[in-house]
């Protein structure tokens, strides 16, 4: 019940500021319709369990924080240049609290095979640019490569998250998010610390590993190799090089842009 | 654990099943811990990958999921046929089957490369 309230109050929210927004706009190319959900996938890449699964760390998200984070998959941008449309629609549908501007919309085209992360300037200082590229070189674009799309699109908007807010537990069950949410009211103020401290120990603890671990651990992502010059996947020492370019900061802060 | 393929040495093992032949090779290594659909899954990489004018092949190995797949486009499957698909797989599976992910993806690679070099040798038109 709270969830379908809590799902009207962001449509028209996002519905009020397109409004005051939109007239102001001069776009040369179609805006689509202002997403009701946190995640709009048109082209049926995700699987749904994948979409509810976002859908629900979103909306606990943006509870927990402010701040509006949402995915938006479509097939492509015709002849408009990525960052264009991006920006603009970005703009147009009024992502975040107005004033704030503290909004994040990971847009994905599948048949252009390009990403970009949008990031409204109340969030630049919290996701700065070279660490919008970062999550789409190493994240998003590596697992778009290997095919596999709800991966990519759940693990960029999780290092979307956790960058934001490094104490947000991106990977809490459900219901423990529903546990802690109910007693939102009454949580004892030394919570907060404890889960920064678990956070933390867990960094830690990753980072650890990761030394002793060393070359041996993990696939890094996978590969694929190829030996022909010219094609996209040649060459290159990792996943996404050679075709990954950096966001622009022309319109609405900045982010970045990746293809695979 | 299974050590990890080399892409060097990958790249280079695709350079020489590539001589000789118009053909065009990919090895894709993905890093999934279950693959249910390996051969849908090099379906949809391939249609990513740039094939340029000629016929390809793409190679998918999931170590994680110890699952892999070898698929071609329509040429090179109507050129060779099922016989290829099946060779390279057991060649392939007993590699697997040591743990010896590397040598897997090698061996598979001569044999495309010796049966591309006999159906698709350099210097055909493309079909």
């Amino acid at each position: 019940m709270s969830a379908i309230a809590a799902r009207g109050v962001l449509a028209s929210a996002l519905f009020a500021v397109a409004i005051a927004v939109a007239p102001v706009l001069a776009a040369d190319f179609p805006i689509p319709p202002v997403p009701h959900t946190y995640v709009t996938d048109g082209t049926g890449s995700l699987s749904s369990a994948t979409t509810d699964a976002l859908e629900s760390e979103l909306k606990s998200y943006e509870k927990q924080t402010g701040n509006q984070v949402i995915v938006w998959i479509g097939q492509t941008t015709s002849d408009v240049p990525l960052e264009d449309w991006t920006s603009t629609v970005a703009h147009a549908w009024g992502i975040g609290h107005k004033g704030k501007d503290d909004g994040v919309v990971l847009f994905v085209f599948m048949k252009d095979h390009r990403a970009r992360i949008e990031v409204g300037y109340g969030l630049e200082g919290d996701l700065p640019d070279a660490k919008a590229s970062e999550i789409m070189r190493n994240v998003i674009v590596a697992k778009m490569k290997s095919g596999d799309v709800d991966a990519a699109v759940s693990g960029g908007v999780a290092s979307i998250l956790t960058t934001i807010t490094p104490s947000f537990a991106s990977n809490v069950p459900a219901a423990d998010l529903a546990a802690s949410s109910n007693d939102d009211e009454s949580s004892p103020a030394w919570l907060p610390f404890l889960i920064f401290g678990i956070f933390f120990g867990v960094w830690i603890l990753v980072f650890v590993l990761r030394r002793v671990g060393g070359k041996g651990t993990g696939w890094g992502g996978g590969w694929i190799a190829s030996s022909s010059g010219g094609s996209d996947f040649s060459g290159g020492s990792d996943f996404g090089g050679g075709d990954f370019s950096a966001g622009g900061g022309d319109f609405g802060g900045g982010g970045a842009s990746g293809g695979w | 654990m299974t050590r990890i393929p080399d892409r060097e040495a990958v790249s280079r093992a695709i350079a020489d099943a590539e001589a000789g032949t118009t053909a065009r090779i990919h090895v894709a290594l993905l890093d999934d811990e279950r693959l249910d659909d390996p051969l849908g899954r090099a379906r949809t990489i391939f249609s990513w990958l740039d094939r340029g004018e000629d016929a390809g092949v793409l190679m998918l190995v999931a170590p994680r999921a110890r699952r892999f797949a070898v698929l071609g486009d329509d040429v090179i499957h109507e050129l060779a046929g099922d016989e290829l698909w099946q060779s390279v797989t057991a060649e392939m599976t007993s590699h697997f089957a040591g743990d010896d992910v590397e040598g897997a993806i090698l061996r598979g690679l001569d044999v495309l490369g010796d049966a591309l070099r006999r159906h698709r040798p350099a210097g055909t038109l493309p079909a």
